[in-house]
């Protein structure tokens, strides 16, 4: 890193990074569109139709099926009398192909991406809450609790989350088990978000563990301790809010990686359930298509490209994020 | 004898972990109601009684877990597959795992091949279109996921030319496709640290003393800057291998490879407990070594680094 650093404020170095803009209007497209879906006319992941099973993209506007209408009226009432104002009752069929069942596979990729972009969302906040309360605790109380909250991140390090996770899954489809945790008001998919997330802290917090070991020895925070300040309000006012920057970048890299790991189960057949449509079931779908009898490239190349351009970006975005911020810490 | 002592250490934290992960395994297959063999179907009462008796599971539970750790740590057997009948877990690794290793090996060959190459190119056109465009491909490559890449090269390479068979493991050939796919994004990382590292070193004064000496770019760069640039890329060489062996679990499924990887899977969907948890015993023995390993080397290649960790 030769390039003289120049006196911009942190946001512009952001926007003048060569692709961050690019990466942003992609990403904001993908965002953009699953979240419209409901309002999109295009027909449900759900609609079956036999006689368009495994077609290839092809522009259909047609009259949309009004059992589909009227069961997305009850589900998103809202965004059902937008698309009717908008669009009528016609939709986009088979815009980027069917699948062996006859669904569409562009309102699947939206409406997978409303699921994959959820569990990444939620359960990279979880992380972001263990591990900045676990950061924050660690760094500012310091001295024995420090030393052995870090070696339990030391430690974490070197379990494969990954499978036990996957163990853990295992064991949670046992019906009484499961049935256990409805009751408790737990489904399927926030057992998935608390999973995720509360494997996916660690980097969070040795972070911001270090930035707060810095942060408390400023003079303010002596200014504040002097001045009789207790210590929740000395992290609340003093330390928060410096650490908000670094936050923001951990949590921008932990969305891609999360995403990846609900992708990673739901592509095993542990994670998102179908009926339910995420881009890991769908890009397991693509793959289970491709048989000697017929080849729907389409299943393989959407989804993959939905995940690749939504992955791709956050990491693009993160890493820009985090040199915008602090030069010294990109590598 | 002072060189031992963190190495003896260390071995020690691999013990700790791997007692902890073991632990982890124990509670979660009896967190299931009706114990590990329970497994929601009616079996008759007589083999009931039988499975029950041979595997202690009337004994309090704190006596299966000694049991447990006895059986795992001083005899090394990680006790019997549900599923598989007949077989032991013991056996099922020993015929799966080496299989998964293979898949490995081709695979961080083929990322250290890759990646090491487009770095070396990256770092020397630094600036050019190339550069740009070798760290652009390694920025996307980083993110895809290896079964969005598996399903592109089984697209490609399987259905459109058919120069690849898809399934099974008969010949060097199956392997191809499955180590591509594992490797790509692990040849993405390890490019850009190559880069970086090698960036970095082209900027000391002894890169401009061989420089000045006459020597050509290649011989400045393979004989001078190499070796201190492969520093990062060696400490990454751990978490890739952790990642290569966790990635083998959806490409040994989608390529129908018989390794370690396609049984975790299969024995997590049909709550074969004792296979799962011997499969994540032996992959934390297996990436703790190899970071120790990974150290280990580092220490050899950078003299300036004091192996105290």
């Amino acid at each position: 890193m030769t390039r003289a650093l120049t006196r911009k404020t942190p946001w512009k170095r952001f926007l003048q990074r060569s692709g961050t803009r690019t990466a942003l209007v992609l990403l904001g497209t993908v965002v953009a569109l699953s979240l419209a879906a409901p309002a999109l006319p295009i027909p449900l992941p759900s609609d079956m139709n036999a006689a368009a099973a495994s077609h290839s993209p092809e522009l259909n506007w047609q009259q949309a099926n009004s059992i589909s209408l009227k069961e997305l009226e009850s589900s998103h009432p809202f965004a059902a009398s937008i698309r009717r104002s908008l669009f009528g009752s016609r939709e986009l069929a088979g815009l980027l192909g069917t699948d062996d069942l006859g669904r569409d596979l562009l309102s699947r990729v939206l409406w997978g991406g409303r699921v994959s972009l959820l569990v990444g969302l939620i359960a990279s906040l979880v992380s972001a809450l263990v591990g900045v309360s676990w950061g924050v605790v660690a760094g500012y109380r310091g001295g024995r609790l420090d030393q052995f909250m870090m070696r339990l991140v030391d430690i974490g390090y070197s379990i494969p989350f990954l499978f036990v996770v996957i163990l853990l899954i295992a064991v949670l489809r046992n019906d009484e088990l499961a049935s256990h945790m409805r009751s408790a008001g737990l489904n399927r998919i926030s057992v998935l978000y608390l999973v995720i997330g509360g494997i996916s802290w660690l980097t969070m917090a040795r972070i911001v563990r270090g930035q707060v070991l810095s942060i408390r020895k400023a003079p303010y925070v002596a200014a504040a301790q002097a001045l009789g300040a207790r210590g929740t309000r000395i992290v609340r006012c003093h330390i928060l809010p410096n650490l908000w920057g670094i936050i923001v970048v951990y949590l921008t890299l932990t969305v891609p990686r999360v995403m990846l790991f609900e992708a990673f189960l739901s592509f095993l057949g542990l994670g998102v359930e179908p009926p339910g449509v995420s881009w890991g079931i769908l890009a397991s779908e693509g793959l289970e298509s491709l048989t000697v009898l017929g080849v729907s490239w389409w299943m393989v190349v959407f989804p993959g490209l939905a995940l690749a351009i939504t992955l791709g970006t956050l990491n693009s975005l993160g890493d820009a994020l985090r040199d915008a911020l602090d030069p010294r810490l990109s590598r | 004898m002072n060189g031992l002592r963190p190495l003896l250490l260390r071995l020690l934290g691999i013990i700790g972990i791997v007692l902890v992960v073991v632990s982890v395994c124990f509670a979660l297959m009896h967190a299931v109601p009706g114990g590990p063999f329970d497994d929601g179907r009616d079996i008759d009462p007589a083999t009931r009684e039988n499975l029950l008796s041979r595997y202690n599971l009337n004994a309090p539970l704190s006596e299966q877990y000694v049991r447990y750790l006895d059986d795992v740590f001083l005899h090394f057997d990680l006790g019997p597959s549900l599923k598989l009948r007949d077989y032991s877990v013991n056996e099922i690794l020993e015929e799966s795992l080496p299989v998964s290793m293979v898949l490995g090996l081709f695979a961080m060959g083929f990322a250290l091949l890759v990646g090491l190459s487009a770095g070396a190119i990256a770092a020397s056109r630094r600036g050019t279109w190339l550069d740009t465009f070798v760290m652009g491909a390694a920025t996307f490559g980083l993110s895809v996921p290896n079964f969005v890449i598996a399903g592109l090269l089984v697209l490609l390479f399987v259905f459109q030319w058919q120069l690849f068979p898809l399934v099974g493991l008969q010949s060097a050939k199956h392997l191809v496709l499955p180590s591509i796919a594992l490797g790509l994004p692990f040849a993405a990382s390890i490019a850009r640290l190559f880069r970086t590292g090698l960036l970095e070193v082209l900027g000391e004064d002894w890169i401009r003393t061989a420089r000045s000496k006459g020597l050509s770019p290649r011989a400045v760069l393979w004989r001078h800057a190499a070796q201190p640039a492969l520093l990062p890329v060696v400490s990454f060489l751990g978490p890739a291998l952790a990642g290569i062996l966790s990635g083998s679990l959806v490409i040994e499924q989608i390529f129908a490879i018989p390794g370690m990887g396609s049984h975790f899977v299969d024995s997590a969907l049909n709550a074969d407990y004792y296979l799962a948890s011997g499969v994540v015993i032996i992959y934390t023995v297996l990436v703790s070594t190899a970071n120790l390993g990974v150290d280990v080397l580092y220490g050899l290649l950078d003299p300036r680094i004091e192996a105290d960790t």
